[in-house]
């Protein structure tokens, strides 16, 4: 009986002991996208919607969701807009277009951009008086045009990514390296700064069905955080074709 | 006790090499042990780097690029200009034309001079050309322009009389003692060397000052500090090497 009783205070004070809890996995949505990782202990994470922050004091480290990575994503958007749109709510969706982007768009050139959205503001200029047959159509024409916008190479993906950041915006590249987390091809992108080769960062992304899930170094030193996003990426993963999961 | 001191100095002159684009001539060097506490260095026409010996009382070794003299250089912008022209309104042409010119104030050498006015006068031709709708000869111009910015390339000899220590330009002249100075090699290329000395309230340190050229763009390597430590420096120098140009890094 005494041993039993022994047993039990050992497994309940294993239990509360900090050295035998175990890293657990969390369920995050990130915008469109659904993964699980184990955050790092000690951070707080902040939840917002699209855009998760992995904090603890002055250090960051930013799950996005980048949103579109090429003509496929951004279409899908449109859908999602088009929906909002069937539902009655024309201005909310008409705010969705007006918000859509994506590397294509990003890397045409300012007569195809026009092109593209020739025909959507030639019948949506007015929003109130929009005939809805014709925003009907606007929407098929749109789809089709960013359609038939010329995919980016990879190079000009990762400017994109990178550009979406500030803080690696005037950086350099140091190195550049595809690697497999948890099944998911990831480009993973050092940067410095550089003059110095001071200010080290580090961003990885992944193409999740056509949406871009990132994450980066927003602040801090790399002797502390590079470990730290080093042990989130790991820990990663994506479920399969989680952006089309609404 | 002695042979682990041994490694462990070793172990710190020996740091892996690193590749810096200041300008289109990329230079790689080892940069000094972590002791030597890094900075960014610009200002004064230079865009570098500058290690300062943590606790060593202003001891400090800096590498850089001579950016003002980079820019003076045309044939980059030029080459851009032929490349982009069909995919320019006229009005971005001439704007684009007028930043392609060459700087003929302030020349170098006379050879920098003879070259400024030949690419200014094709370009001036240019745009005549451009405005009398003359499509072809504007891309003969433009060409014209590039081969005279081709034909220059600067020297060392051009821009040592612009960057060797002048005491006389310092805030304090009387600090700095001129003693030897003597030709010498950075991987291979013509470089000078300045032995000179700066007086500190402290102590007098070494000043070493060594400047080349490659490929048109102009480098210095500084040392100040002590004797002791100058065996860092010279570690650097001989680390130096110049990776082509196609290794610069996009962004």
């Amino acid at each position: 009986m005494r041993r039993r009783a022994d047993a039990a205070a050992l497994a309940l004070l294993c239990a509360l002991s900090p050295c035998c809890s175990h890293p657990v996995a969390r369920a995050f949505t990130v915008g469109t996208h659904h993964v699980r990782l184990v955050p790092p202990a000690e951070w707080e994470v902040l939840e917002h919607d699209r855009e998760h922050v992995f904090r603890r004091g002055e250090m960051a480290i930013d799950l996005v969701d980048l949103g579109p990575a090429g003509a496929a994503g951004m279409v899908r958007d449109l859908h999602d807009a088009r929906a909002v749109w069937m539902k009655g709510r024309r201005l909310d969706a008409f705010a969705r277009v007006r918000a859509l982007r994506g590397p294509p768009l990003v890397f045409a050139t300012s007569d195809e951009r026009a092109e593209v959205w020739r025909e959507w503001y030639d019948a949506t200029y007015d929003p109130g008086r929009a005939d809805s047959a014709a925003i009907g159509l606007a929407f098929d024409e749109l789809g089709d045009r960013v359609r038939r916008l010329r995919p980016v190479p990879r190079a000009s993906l990762v400017e994109y990514v990178l550009e979406s950041f500030p803080q690696a915006e005037r950086n350099q590249i140091e190195q550049q390296s595809q690697r497999p987390v948890n099944g998911r091809q990831w480009t993973e992108v050092h940067t410095w700064n550089r003059i110095s080769h001071l200010g080290r960062s580090r961003i990885a992304f992944v193409d999740d069905g056509g949406h871009v899930l990132a994450l980066a170094i927003d602040r801090g030193p790399i002797e502390i955080t590079g470990p730290v996003f080093e042990s989130l990426l790991g820990s990663i993963e994506v479920k399969p074709d989680s952006s089309r999961t609404p | 006790m002695a042979c682990a001191a041994l490694l462990s100095c070793a172990r710190e002159s020996i740091t892996p090499a690193e590749t810096f684009d200041w300008c289109s001539q990329p230079i790689a060097f080892s940069p000094p042990p972590p002791r030597w506490q890094r900075q960014g260095d610009g200002g004064g026409g230079t865009i570098g780097v500058r290690f300062i010996l943590t606790g060593g009382g202003g001891q400090c070794i800096s590498v850089a690029a001579f950016t003002s003299f980079a820019e003076r250089d045309r044939k980059v912008m030029l080459a851009r200009l032929i490349a982009r022209r069909d995919s320019l309104t006229q009005r971005e042409f001439l704007h684009e034309l007028s930043l392609a010119r060459a700087r003929t104030d302030d020349p170098l050498s006379d050879r920098e001079a003879r070259t400024s006015l030949a690419i200014n006068a094709a370009l001036d031709r240019a745009t005549e050309d451009d405005l009398g709708a003359q499509p072809g000869f504007v891309t003969s111009d433009l060409e014209q322009a590039l081969r005279a910015a081709q034909e220059y390339e600067m020297t060392l000899a051009d821009v040592l009389p612009r960057v060797r220590l002048h005491p006389e330009e310092m805030q304090e002249p009387q600090r700095w003692r001129i003693a030897y100075e003597r030709d010498t090699v950075i991987a291979g290329h013509p470089a000078f060397a300045s032995d000179d000395t700066l007086i500190t309230p402290e102590r007098p340190l070494l000043y070493r000052e060594v400047f080349w050229v490659v490929h048109g763009d102009a480098f210095k390597a500084t040392y100040q500090g002590t004797p002791e430590n100058f065996k860092t420096f010279v570690t650097l120098l001989d680390s130096i090497s110049f990776p082509d140009s196609t290794h610069a890094a996009p962004r």
